[in-house]
């Protein structure tokens, strides 16, 4: 788990590489999608927290040119806050998610990813257990699926290619988000633990804890202030923040939404296992 | 969300990738054995069973009359009385106490005027279930509105692998645990066969599609709520596991259709599908077939009140 090669990003506590010891469990082919948090919704009547606030983050390309102005993150400027973003209407009020069932919902914060997940019986998972899926067998490689980016010019992700922030090229066919089973499996057969959206993790963020933290079944320190994300998203841009490699690591407070930012669920196995097997 | 928005979401189909698995059970029913090793192809599966809006569709484009409202021709039942000749279907009904658990009698009902319009007969409607599961249709009916929407009905090991959501010998589509930290996460019967329901689960009959969490493949009521059609004959258990790798089936379709008749009427031969997934009906100290490996034989012709079905697309969609 982890990484020291010098492609790291050092303030996220990446490294070190460390030998940790899992016991077993399941994780989700692919993260949920709008279809399966529609039926959650309609189920039980949740309303998000994004609903509830009456807004969250969409990324300033999907806005159509007309949109009125709004506020940004002062750090991150593309990152627009548009009131009616949610689930439902991932771009603003003005879009749906009629042509998107099968892609991962988004605009659910980690409290909400809790609440599909008591629903369906199943549990985020931690973040040991996130990256050791994500490995998929490999030993301390670059990508999920090996250290070279595009093997044989085969495009295995949907990250944001041409021009960051202003100009996405689609070179792996989508500018936003791709079907949850889109692009090629890892070698557990999970699908798009390389970008596409970032996936929340049970674990508290911190840059450091794991230094001295057990190397068993690890998970995360007691408290916090915000929870671990990993994957790396569509927006993900070599320039600027190339977080798409298996050990990157990042965190968002747990109310906080935005429209590149989903999740898998994980649960525990009461017989045999079918993937995410083993230690990394 | 509106009708209209829920119809087309759970009307689009899911991908399965292919892949081999094990099918069956050998801790459950004897018909469910033994547990044999099967290697499928891939497919997409609608991600809920066809509700009453969707078969309404079918109907109006059609004018398609189901097997239950056609009167019976006296011709194929020599001697019976003229009253059963009518057109109808089975439902269940609540006994008013305990009863032989034996005697399938005791809470189906032969209903004329039962049909997917009128499911528990002609006093009742489907008005307020548009999206709950279409019920009372025979295999043929089923097979017809397939056909029409350019789809096909599934094998009985293409449904199991689709069920089991790349879960390996689980007894249930989620696990091992009937109801996880008590969770429930499918429409079944809680409480005494047939005569108190509890409906701890929310629902005494069938639920809207997709009440429950899906499956590991996105798929919803892969376990309880209604049964569901396939195309397999029934056979009273599976065939031997292969004893080498070369000799594993693949996408195998079950049995000759003279193993399909009952062997405790051998005077009727008729034939007899296989069922999948158990309903809200299935009750614990009673059925407890709202497994992935549970199957029942039904007869072709006939519908009942918690049979429903979901269809597949055979050719390859998925890059895998």
């Amino acid at each position: 788990m982890g990484t020291d090669r010098p492609y790291r990003w050092h303030g996220d506590g990446e490294s070190p590489a460390r030998e940790v010891e899992l016991r077993p469990y399941r994780i989700g082919r692919c993260t949920v999608s709008n279809r399966e948090f529609a039926a959650f919704i309609d189920a039980t009547g949740y309303a998000t927290e994004a609903e509830r606030y009456g807004w969250s983050f969409v990324f300033h390309l999907f806005l159509p040119d007309d949109f009125p102005d709004t506020r940004a993150v002062a750090a991150t400027p593309w990152w627009r806050q548009v009131f009616g973003a949610d689930w439902a209407h991932p771009d603003g009020p003005q879009s749906d998610v009629e042509d998107r069932w099968d892609h991962p919902v988004v605009h659910t914060s980690w409290d909400d990813a809790q609440a599909y997940c008591k629903w369906a019986g199943m549990r985020l998972p931690t973040e040991a257990e996130w990256e050791c899926a994500a490995r998929g067998g490999l030993v301390q490689k670059r990508f999920v699926w090996g250290d070279e980016f595009s093997p044989g010019g085969q495009t295995m992700c949907n990250i944001f290619e041409g021009r960051f922030p202003v100009e996405n090229t689609a070179e792996d066919g989508y500018v936003g988000t791709a079907p949850v089973d889109a692009f090629p499996a890892n070698g557990f057969g999970l699908r798009n633990m390389a970008g596409n959206v970032w996936e929340w993790c049970n674990d508290w963020f911190h840059p450091t804890f794991h230094r001295s933290g057990s190397r068993t079944d690890p998970e995360g320190p007691l408290t916090g202030e915000a929870r671990v994300m990993r994957g790396g998203s569509y927006l993900c841009h070599d320039s600027y923040c190339d977080r798409y490699r298996v050990s990157a690591r990042s965190s968002n407070a747990p109310e906080s939404s935005s429209g590149n930012l989903g999740f898998r669920v994980a649960g525990d196995p009461s017989a045999k296992l079918h993937e995410g097997v083993g230690s990394s | 969300m509106t009708e209209r928005t829920r119809d087309r979401m759970r009307g689009s189909m899911v991908r399965v990738p292919g892949g081999t698995f094990r099918m069956g059970s050998d801790n459950h029913y004897p018909e469910e054995s033994p547990v044999h090793t099967v290697t499928i192809g891939g497919f997409s599966i609608s991600p809920t069973t066809v509700t009453n809006q969707q078969f309404r569709a079918f109907v109006d484009a059609t004018e398609y009359v189901t097997v239950a409202e056609r009167p019976l021709d006296p011709a194929d039942f020599p001697g019976a009385p003229a009253e059963n000749l009518v057109a109808g279907s089975l439902v269940f009904t609540m006994t008013s106490g305990p009863v032989d658990l034996r005697h399938l009698s005791r809470w189906w009902t032969w209903t004329p005027g039962a049909c997917w319009r009128h499911p528990e007969g002609p006093g009742s409607g489907i008005e307020g279930r548009a999206d709950h599961p279409v019920v009372q249709v025979a295999f043929e009916d089923a097979d017809a509105y397939a056909v029409w929407a350019g789809e096909e009905l599934p094998t009985e090991a293409e449904w199991e692998y689709a069920a089991r959501g790349g879960l390996e010998e689980m007894a249930f589509v989620w696990g091992n645990d009937a109801v996880p930290d008590g969770t429930y996460l499918a429409n079944f019967w809680q409480g005494d066969f047939p005569w108190r329901n509890s409906a701890a689960d929310g629902y005494p009959g069938t639920a809207p599609v997709g009440s429950f969490a899906p499956n590991g493949h996105g798929l919803f009521d892969m376990a309880g709520n209604v049964w569901e059609w396939t195309t397999d004959w029934y056979g009273d258990h599976h065939p031997p596991d292969a004893d080498k790798p070369c000799c594993v089936p693949t996408n195998p379709r079950g049995p000759v259709i003279e193993a399909s008749y009952d062997p405790a009427q051998p005077q009727f031969r008729v034939p007899r599908r296989v069922i999948k997934g158990g309903s809200f009906l299935c009750a614990d100290e009673y059925c407890q077939r709202y497994r992935p490996a549970a199957r029942r034989p039904q007869i072709a012709y006939t519908g009942m009140s918690h049979i429903g079905f979901r269809t597949i697309v055979r050719a390859p969609t998925s890059t895998s």
